[in-house]
């Protein structure tokens, strides 16, 4: 049933194209990417294109791509002409729908008003700004090469270069960041009038440099309470200037919200390409591998790069349809839901769900505690 | 365990000596009649770790009744759980062949005991089989409790002591002290001590040569009827219960109709035989000899240890002193996923086959729904039956809180016996509830006796009298209400002594205290699995402590959780856990999504431990956290 409805209702397939470069590591991210490498961003390309080459050989897209989105590392390291050629691969290999929403994750260390020129000529019409903080100190912490003034900046350049869709990520919930200190980011970011905004507490159990720190004791953990308290208000205050709280960390003004990362909440296909990038598609997950020599030489070897997959069982895709579902605020509709409806009162007596036409929402508290919701069920 | 010994059998090495003597031993099990003079039963008693099971493997190995190298150390304790913890639990037994000095040859019967306070009623129906025991004291240890206790219970069944200090050859021995003790408390000259060291194989010709000298032969009627005690049985998956017995008057043979006294049922006799490292079968036992008896019985609760087998057509008067198998200590057992409960029947039905002392019934709780009241013998009996369950036969278990069992007087007049708090009546129904008290025996070095008096009136102890064994050595007479001392009692003991005290118990009666239900409430529902009985000067205390233990066990849910003690109606202590506010993935995007999942599934094992109450969900071992306030204090 489950299978039946997503293959009726998700049908558009996402493409995503991990470009794993940066300027320089980020002690708080954990995604892959090479900040000093030898191979060279066309030496990628050419493995990138036998890769897109093969893809399309062997794995069947069900559907023309209805959304592309360049992640990283630092898609906006790449030059627009090295963006176009990788549109052409995809071009000559998929089927694309005439009017796809196009994404590029922007470092504003990294963007020029040529380049925003550049990209936007070549079909990029969203563009994913890292800012992270407007206070340099906390840019600092967060080790990352670009200035508070940069931000406006870029979006500005954005703006002249016609970008209509802009998004501003920031990260909240530093040890010790006060709830004063990450409402200026917010407040900076409203005033750029971005049409999307990404809110990501600091994750810190995880084997990144700042995560260590925090592990071992050296940083002090993100109070949790406070960090609750910081998301809670972010949420209220987004909401009131006219932003959906449309997923668990994004806003959106109304018709901007981003197509492609609604697909992964969703259960609609991706085909992710370039080193780590994970794929899914006929219900089976799998994900290249996590180095750029390895990647280059297995296609070198006309071998796809993956390094695993998984076949979901029926239980697994359930479990994981809840819980990607919880996480948006359109919910999972009431016929979904396992098991007996009376234990969904308590959500309901504790404010942090609520019935929406006909679906089972949360409220932004119940996102706060959204994996132990979907625990719990699951049961 | 029989096979295992079988295999032992097998490995013996076949050197030419071992063969005659088990050409030997063949021409007796055949012919095997050996007159009753020349027939010496006897057990060897002893504290845990003073050497029992080391000295036996000497004898055994002394008589050629196992080579040494097809010995496993110490082949009387063959379950794995007993090597472990280093202790015998169910007593087995093994006869030798001794050509003494005297030129005759006799049958020498071990009759093992088990070791722990929990099998007292066990060790006196082993001592009720024999005529004599060597009574093992280590030398660097000296006397302890539980010697004292095996020396009350080998002389209540009126046994000939053989007194041996054991260990002689270490350097921390203390042979004169050890020797004043002994020659104190038993009134024996100091030439009648054998001096051993088992491991080093040091005087156990003077021990066989003593055993057949001092201990008495059997005295029974060879031409009276059948009577033959059980000491011992165990299950076998192809034979049925399979008993060990002391033929006390008259004769068994095969073929015979039997009848076991205390249920009144009958049998054919299959099988009896004589217990070497395997069972022999023979066509009789006779008047003083020991060996085993089958049956075709299907039930081991037919075969009651302590139990007097007679002939069907013949009965003759049952031996004294059998007592059915009394539970202690009972708790709950329930299985951790409630579709698990079959087979944790079918676990315990199982253990239950070699386990007469175990009882059990369903038992159904709110909290935890379906599963089983067990009782035990103690404690320690507890420990195993829940070992085992979760070893050997996989079970998760979650195990309430033990407690006695309680003689309730309701105001109808009506009188109860009741082994689990949640079946308290009502306040307003009762009269008076009695608890059972024991009477205890702690020896300690002198050192410790005020460290342990206190611990004894803090557990409600009541002072008898206290005597010096030596100058160094006490022992301390209580009465305890047995609650009092089920838990940790005997950690405690060993703390506060250094590990030099020892305990031994014994149940007397039944006497009405001040007791109360205190009842743990979790946002406001009382959870029946965490009842429990206590005296009133305490209830308080362990109100408090019990809800900050849960506090600590309860991890953080999304809603606050208020824990609460009452008593009755009047809450005595309370305290919450806050409500968890953050549980999620901040970033979930492609590659994420199945690092997710994997989270969410290892966060749903963490689940299954879980017991959900309501609204709440209570870790299984929040269920026994009244031990851990215990150990802890």
């Amino acid at each position: 049933m489950f299978i039946l409805l997503s293959r009726l209702i998700t049908i558009m397939p996402g493409l995503y194209i991990h470009i794993p470069f940066c300027v320089r590591k980020c002690p708080y991210c954990d995604f892959y990417s090479e900040a000093e490498t030898e191979v060279s961003i066309p030496e990628f390309l050419r493995a990138l294109r036998t890769e897109i080459e093969l893809r399309a050989e062997n794995w069947i897209i069900p559907d023309p791509a209805e959304t592309l989105f360049f992640g990283g590392g630092t898609p906006s390291l790449l030059s627009a002409n090295q963006l176009s050629i990788i549109l052409h691969y995809l071009r000559d290999s998929f089927a694309i729908q005439e009017f796809p929403e196009i994404t590029v994750e922007a470092n504003p260390g990294t963007l020029s008003p040529e380049k925003l020129e550049g990209y936007r000529q070549e079909g990029v019409n969203r563009l994913s700004i890292g800012a992270q903080s407007f206070l340099n100190a906390e840019l600092d912490f967060l080790g990352r090469i670009h200035r508070a003034d940069e931000i406006s900046r870029s979006v500005r350049a954005a703006r002249e270069a016609g970008f209509g869709n802009i998004g501003l990520d920031l990260i909240f919930g530093l040890p010790d960041q006060t709830l004063s200190a990450w409402r200026v980011s917010v407040h900076q970011a409203l005033e750029l009038e971005p049409e999307h905004i990404s809110t990501y507490a600091l994750t810190w159990d995880n084997e990144t440099p700042i995560g260590k720190r925090i592990q071992s004791g050296e940083l002090p953990a993100p109070d949790e309470s406070r960090v609750s308290d910081m998301y809670l208000w972010t949420s209220e205050i987004l909401r009131s200037a006219g932003y959906a709280h449309y997923e668990v960390s994004n806003f959106a003004r109304p018709g901007f919200r981003c197509r492609h990362n609604e697909g992964y909440w969703t259960g609609r296909p991706y085909l992710g390409l370039g080193p780590s990038a994970h794929s899914f598609l006929h219900e089976k997950r799998s994900w290249n591998l996590r180095d750029i020599r390895e990647y280059i030489h297995q296609l070198r070897l006309m071998k796809l790069p993956v390094e695993g997959e998984e076949e979901l069982s029926y239980a697994q895709r359930k479990m994981e349809r809840l819980a990607l579902l919880l996480r948006r605020s359109d919910g999972i509709p009431l016929d979904e839901l396992p098991g007996n409806p009376e234990k969904l009162d308590p959500f309901f007596s504790e404010g942090l769900a609520s019935i929406r036409d006909g679906r089972f929402a949360l409220t932004p508290r119940g996102f706060l505690l959204a994996d132990g919701i979907a625990l719990r069920l699951a049961d | 365990m029989l096979v295992k010994q079988r295999n032992k059998y097998r490995n013996i090495s076949w050197n030419v000596k071992t063969f005659f003597t088990l050409l030997l031993r063949g021409k007796f099990d055949i012919l095997h009649a050996m007159k009753m003079e020349n027939i010496r039963n006897f057990s060897i008693i002893a504290h845990i770790d003073h050497g029992k099971s080391t000295l036996a493997d000497r004898l055994l190995e002394a008589t050629h009744a196992v080579s040494p190298q097809s010995m496993k150390e110490q082949v009387l304790d063959s379950m794995d759980l007993e090597r472990e913890r280093g202790i015998t639990i169910k007593a087995h037994a093994i006869s030798m062949d001794y050509t003494a000095d005297d030129g005759q040859d006799y049958l020498l019967n071990l009759i093992d005991t088990p070791g722990h306070v929990d099998f007292t009623y066990e060790v006196s129906r082993s001592l009720a089989a024999c005529e004599g025991a060597l009574l093992v004291i280590d030398a660097a240890q000296g006397i302890e409790a539980q010697t004292m206790s095996n020396i009350y219970l080998a002389m209540e069944n009126e046994l000939h002591i053989v007194p041996v200090i054991n260990k002689i050859d270490l350097p921390s021995a203390q042979i004169e002290t050890v020797t004043h003790q002994i020659m104190d408390l038993l009134g024996v000259d100091e030439h009648e001590i054998l001096k051993v060291s088992a491991k080093a194989g040091l005087g156990i010709h003077e021990t066989l040569e003593t055993i057949v000298r001092e201990v008495p032969p059997p005295r029974g009627k060879s031409d009276a009827p059948l009577r033959a005690l059980i000491f011992d049985s165990v299950f076998d998956y192809y034979r049925g219960a399979i008993a060990y017995v002391r033929v006390v008057d008259g004769q068994l043979r095969r073929n015979d109709e039997i009848r076991f006294l205390s249920s009144g049922k009958t049998f054919g006799v299959d099988e009896i035989g004589v217990l070497r490292l395997d069972r022999r079968p023979v066509e009789a036992l006779h008047t003083g000899e020991v060996g085993y008896l089958i049956a075709g019985v299907k039930n081991l609760k037919d075969t009651k240890v302590g139990d007097t087998v007679t002939a069907a057509k013949n009965p003759a008067e049952a031996l004294p002193g059998f007592r059915e198998p009394k539970p202690m200590v009972f708790s709950g057992l329930f299985p951790s996923d409630s579709d698990e409960l079959p087979e944790l029947r079918n676990a315990l039905e199982r253990l239950q086959l070699n386990d007469s002392a175990l009882i059990f019934e369903p038992e159904s709780s709110v909290a935890l729904g379906f599963g089983f009241r067990v009782g035990f013998l103690g404690l320690l009996h507890l420990e195993i039956v829940q070992e085992r369950l979760e070893r050997e036969y996989a079970q998760t278990l979650i195990t309430t809180i033990p407690n006695v069992e309680y003689r309730v007087h309701k105001k109808d007049g009506s009188v109860a016996l009741i082994d689990n708090p949640a079946a308290l009546p009502a306040l307003q129904q009762l009269e008076k509830i009695e608890e059972p008290y024991i009477d205890a025996h702690i020896v300690t070095p002198a050192a410790y006796v005020g460290n342990l008096m206190k611990l004894a009136q803090d557990r409600r102890g009541i002072f008898r009298n206290q005597s010096y064994l030596d100058p160094t050595r006490v022992n301390l007479h209580y009465e305890f209400p047995l609650a009092e001392i089920i838990f940790d009692f005997y950690d405690k003991l060993k703390s506060f002594s250094r590990g030099y005290a020892s305990l031994d118990y014994d149940l007397i009666d039944f006497r009405e205290s001040p007791l109360q239900k205190l009842d743990i409430l979790i946002n406001g529902d009382s959870v029946d699995a965490l009842s429990m009985i206590v005296h009133r000067d305490k209830a308080y205390d362990w109100g408090n402590k019990l809800t900050q233990k849960l506090k600590d066990l309860i991890p953080r849910q999304m809603y606050e959780v208020a824990i609460q003690a009452s008593l009755g109606s009047k809450i005595i202590a309370r305290t919450n856990v806050k409500a968890l506010r953050k549980n999620v993935t901040a970033k979930c995007y492609g590659g994420d999504i199945t690092r997710k999942r994997k989270l969410l599934e290892k966060q749903k094992a963490g689940k299954k431990r879980m017991k959900q109450v309501g609204r709440v969900e209570i870790p299984q071992e929040a269920f026994l956290a009244v031990l851990q306030i215990n150990r802890e204090e």
